[in-house]
């Protein structure tokens, strides 16, 4: 397993992920012992893939919580769907503050929810930061060939 | 390894996962693909059952519970209807119990909370072993 000043960096941003709450390392793990020669790009793809799709779910949340009246079912499908993908890959803080903000919701204070909604979108945009930069780096330490 | 393909008296066991969100379904096919598992994907309740429908059958189906068009309870009633009798497990994020006994009542053999873990893809595993020997 090659050893080089970019993985040792990897392995260095991994561990603050882990260290910062960002990332949860059980669940990283176990992503971990899904990929495999045939698919060695699984995680990458994953994150991306999360990235993607949790930025749609916060603008539709964000959307929904504008409208008047507030559009309370898209409302409960994007929390619901943004708490199970956020879990799903170890997201810890945005899974935390997607929690937060469905029990405030669910409170019925709305503007407490939105207050709640921007700090995901912090939390959000932190993340997003941080992991495309992981990722590129995931990428630049495929090996072409030993 | 399994290498037959029958999904009846073949060794390979087929599973459907029913998840509107992908991120989802990449991590439990993997996951079940690893064990030698072979997977079909629907986006939601209603593709489930309009692939029974054109008659697809499969050993294990992974039911989410929220879901765009026809949900997991509906799809669950309807294919337990239709007389289907893989084991399904509800899979959620749900945790209060009068939820989880509203998609159990629905025909569920199992119900799991998201995130699916390895050890709990392995007893639901066993689950399907133990029929296949009763069939």
């Amino acid at each position: 397993m090659a050893n080089t000043p970019l993985h040792q960096q990897l392995s260095i941003m991994k561990q603050s992920f882990f260290d910062e709450g960002l990332l949860d390392h059980e669940q990283v793990s176990y992503l971990e012992t899904l990929e495999n020669e045939d698919d060695p790009d699984f995680i990458e793809n994953l994150f991306t893939m999360f990235l993607r799709d949790s930025s749609r779910y916060i603008d539709s949340i964000e959307k929904a919580l504008e409208a008047t009246p507030v559009d309370y079912s898209v409302m409960e499908r994007m929390l619901y769907q943004l708490k199970g993908s956020s879990a799903s890959i170890g997201a810890s803080k945005i899974n935390g503050e997607t929690n937060t903000l469905r029990k405030v919701f669910h409170d019925g204070d709305i503007e407490s929810a939105k207050a709640s909604l921007q700090k995901l979108k912090e939390e959000h945009a932190n993340f997003k930061e941080k992991l495309v930069i992981y990722v590129g780096m995931l990428k630049e330490a495929k090996p072409s060939e030993y | 390894m399994a290498t037959s393909n029958g999904s009846s008296t073949g060794t390979k066991i087929t599973a459907l996962v029913v998840d509107d969100d992908r991120v989802i379904n990449a991590i439990h096919c993997k996951r079940l693909n690893k064990l030698g598992i072979e997977n079909h994907v629907a986006a939601n309740g209603k593709e489930a059952v309009d692939l029974h429908c054109s008659g697809k059958k499969f050993d294990l189906i992974l039911m989410d519970r929220d879901m765009p068009i026809m949900n997991g309870i509906e799809a669950t009633r309807e294919l337990r209807a239709m007389g289907v009798r893989s084991i399904i497990v509800g899979v959620s994020t749900r945790s209060i119990k009068q939820e989880i006994q509203e998609f159990m009542d629905s025909g569920l053999d199992d119900y799991q909370e998201k995130p699916l873990t390895s050890s709990k893809v392995i007893s639901i595993l066993h689950k399907i072993n133990c029929n296949e020997f009763l069939d």
